[in-house]
């Protein structure tokens, strides 16, 4: 008995022997293979309208993902095209690769094998500043899709990039080069990695390049006393900006600030120190750019206390002196003159040739023969012993205190004759 | 025994109060000094100049001349030093013990250079040398006693001025005299009076500007003493200047030796000079000394700081030697308080 069914299209009948026997109709099998047609002719159309899309190429025959499609830049992972890409891993119609997506086993034969479809991204650079002029070498640039032979550079609108050297792709995420920043202008510069395959990333604003940091290297005057206001003729160094700041600093003292401040060029700087009451040592010199960038010369500048100096020294209006009463009526007394730097405690003592101190005249600092400036004793050739002067040479030192012990800080002779 | 005793200390007395005796004390009238002021050798100014009683080397005639008598042996001394970094100051002397006495003879040389004497810078020079002739001899040669009693007579020539730019110099001459008793080998004393002979018998400085000054008299007392209890190693003297002048303070000296071992004598002194920067007119400055000794050479060291003043310090070094006996010393005595007689280390 042969039991004839129609199931779904297809003929099925039962022969003599209980087998089941199935047959597609011509019309069916056509259909069915004009279904699967339709499905596979819907993929290609979706594909192409993908590749129309998502694999928008940047040439003619593009057959790679856009950049933009894939960077955090152009959506990122959440973005259709991110998606759309892993549907083709998902697919088996591409895989993911470190530096990108390459398509699948079905585009090879349609030569897509191998081709990196993403750019490189740039998340960071260490450092992220350097001093115009100088050579910064570039430990981490940080990212991802960078592939071997990438360039590094910096841009800047309006000024000459900055082409990165040395540049070694010790991974698909990390860059390490040097760039020579010499003449570089100061402001942020963009970062940007170049894939071989001519893809391109770029993070805006990145590296700061500022202005090399000032020196200095000498001071003139060297020293200044704690009275007086002290012109810095010639404060010598390197990358002097205008705006700078100076000052004269010391651990425990508040910093002396720099007046009238003349940058003469990028080498020379003159300005004033008011020194007064300053505590007395070695100071450290400052200056300060407008950037923040400063240099230093340490214990460059003394600040010296006021010693007592004697300006001009010890003179007797007599050097040949002559002390009897006749010859005293007639010419007066030896007067002594001096000038000193400052007020002082002063003593002029007058020794004879036996080392005798024979007479004394002592001054408070401020009155008479104390005081800064010209200062005169008259002796009269009388000692403190009621005697006058025997004929010799006598010794006039000037003298005063310093360190509890007697200093003498001028001295002269004068002949006595008969 | 006691009329001797009592003619003795009559006799001392009589000396003394002579010496004394200054008819000089008036008030400015100029006196010149004395470059013998300055004390000697580096052994007395190593006792804070305190040597009056012991004068005992040939730089006796300028402390007390009386002191030579008592050598026995023949000694030559000199001396160097820079007072006040300005002054150079050299001394040379010997003496000689003999049958007659003890002979001596002294030069000191000082001076000033670079001194100033117009406005153009123009520079010169001053000297100021002294020469003295010096005769000792103990007192019983003259009278039969007091065989312990020494007596000492200086001549003294003194010629100063300036080699150029300024015509100034002028000569002059004065005498001391001195005295030494030694009780007994612990106990001595000393007198001396420099420039004894008054202006107007010529005892004065003429110079060829016409003007003339009289030399300052200075008058020195002092005793020594020997203790018992450091068998004789230990040497204490003090001296006094009196002033010669009414404005001039009295000034005293303390020093003291120290024999360490033969060849080897270690000093300390206090020294008094005038000071008008204190009330007292005098001021007290310590000194220290050393001497090293070997075959008759010694070697002696002083170092004398002055008003307490650093700059002041001054160092004296004096070189001596003392030979052999050349003549006996006619009563001369049997020991003496300082105990270095005649030392010839």
């Amino acid at each position: 008995m042969e039991l004839d069914r129609k199931y779904m299209g297809i003929n099925i009948k039962e022969d003599r022997n209980l087998r089941l026997n199935a047959s597609v109709p011509y019309e069916t099998a056509t259909f069915s293979r004009r279904f699967h047609n339709r499905i596979l002719f819907v993929i290609i159309l979706l594909f192409f309208f993908c590749s129309t899309t998502v694999f928008a190429a940047s040439s003619s025959s593009s057959y790679k993902i856009s950049a933009s499609s894939l960077s955090g830049g152009g959506g990122g992972v959440s973005s259709a095209s991110y998606k759309l890409a892993n549907l083709f891993t998902d697919l088996s119609l591409g895989y993911r690769v470190s530096s990108g997506y390459s398509l699948g086993e079905g585009f090879n034969r349609s030569n897509y094998i191998g081709a990196t479809v993403f750019a490189p991204i740039i998340t960071g650079i260490t450092p992220s500043s350097g001093s115009s002029g100088a050579v910064i070498e570039v430990t981490n640039l940080a990212g991802a899709n960078f592939s071997s032979g990438a360039i590094v550079k910096l841009t800047k609108s309006g000024a000459t990039d900055i082409q990165g050297t040395n540049v070694v792709v010790v991974s698909g995420t990390k860059i390490t080069c040097k760039f020579d920043l010499t003449g570089a202008v100061s402001g942020y510069w963009n970062v940007e990695v170049l894939n071989s395959d001519g893809r391109s990333g770029s993070l805006p604003s990145a590296f700061n390049v500022g202005y090399v940091a000032p020196t200095v290297t000498s001071i003139t005057p060297v020293k200044g006393r704690n009275n007086e206001y002290v012109t810095i003729t010639d404060l010598a160094g390197t990358n002097f900006r205008n705006g700078i700041k100076v000052s004269l600093t010391k651990t425990g003292e508040l910093d002396i600030t720099g007046e009238n401040i003349i940058v003469g060029s990028t080498s020379k700087i003159t300005c004033l120190f008011n020194l007064t009451g300053k505590s007395s040592g070695l100071w450290n010199v400052v200056v300060l750019n407008d950037d923040n960038q400063s240099g230093t010369l340490t214990s460059g500048f003394k600040i010296e206390t006021l010693n007592l100096e004697v300006l001009s020294p010890v003179k007797s209006s007599k050097t040949v002196f002559n002390p009897s009463s006749t010859a005293l009526n007639s010419s007066g007394p030896a007067v002594l003159e001096y000038q000193l730097s400052k007020d002082a405690d002063v003593t002029v003592f007058i020794f004879n040739m036996r080392g005798e101190k024979v007479w004394e005249y002592k001054a408070s600092a401020g009155t008479s023969g104390g005081s800064a400036g010209i200062n005169q004793v008259s002796w009269d050739g009388i000692t403190a012993f009621r005697a006058y002067a025997s004929a010799g040479v006598y010794f006039v030192h000037v003298t005063t205190i310093e360190n509890g012990a007697i200093k003498t800080i001028s001295k002269t002779k004068i002949a006595v004759v008969k | 025994m006691r009329s001797r005793m009592i003619k003795r200390i009559f006799l001392i007395a009589l000396v003394c109060i002579g010496i004394l005796i200054d008819p000089y004390k008036v008030f400015a009238i100029s006196q010149a000094d004395d470059a013998a002021v300055i004390g000697g050798g580096a052994r007395p100014l190593g006792m804070g100049r305190a040597f009056v009683a012991i004068s005992d080397d040939s730089d006796a005639p300028f402390i007390n001349p009386a002191g030579i008598a008592n050598l026995k042996r023949p000694q030559a001394l000199t001396m160097f030093t820079s007072i006040l970094n300005d002054v150079y100051y050299s001394e040379y002397n010997g003496a000689l013990p003999s049958i007659y006495g003890t002979f001596a003879i002294g030069y000191i040389t000082t001076g000033v250079n670079d001194i100033p004497y117009d406005d153009s810078g123009l520079l010169t020079n001053y000297y100021d040398d002294l020469f003295v002739l010096s005769y000792s001899s103990p007192l019983s040669r003259f009278f039969g006693y007091s065989k312990n009693v020494f007596v000492g007579l200086n001549y003294k020539l003194y010629s100063r001025g300036y080699t150029g730019g300024i015509d100034f110099y002028g000569t002059g001459m004065n005498f001391d005299l001195g005295l030494k008793y030694v009780l007994n080998q612990y106990l001595s004393f000393g007198l001396c009076q420099q420039n004894v002979l008054p202006a107007s018998l010529g005892g004065v400085i003429r110079y060829n500007t016409g003007a003339s000054e009289a030399l300052v008299k200075q008058t020195k007392i002092g005793v020594a003493i020997k203790p018992i209890f450091f068998n004789g190693n230990i040497l204490l003297a003090m001296d006094a200047d009196l002033p010669s002048t009414s404005g001039r303070p009295m000034l005293a000296h303390l020093g003291g030796e120290w024999k360490v071992v033969k060849g080897l004598e270690l000093r300390a002194g206090l020294d008094q000079s005038v000071d008008p920067s204190l009330e007292s007119r005098a001021g007290w400055s310590p000194s220290f000394g050393l001497s090293l000794g070997a075959l008759g050479l010694r070697i002696d060291y002083a170092y004398h700081p002055y008003y307490n003043n650093p700059e002041l310090t001054t160092n004296y070094v004096s070189i001596s030697y003392t030979g052999e006996p050349v003549f006996a010393l006619k009563g001369g005595p049997t020991s003496d308080v300082d105990g270095s007689s005649g030392r010839g280390n």
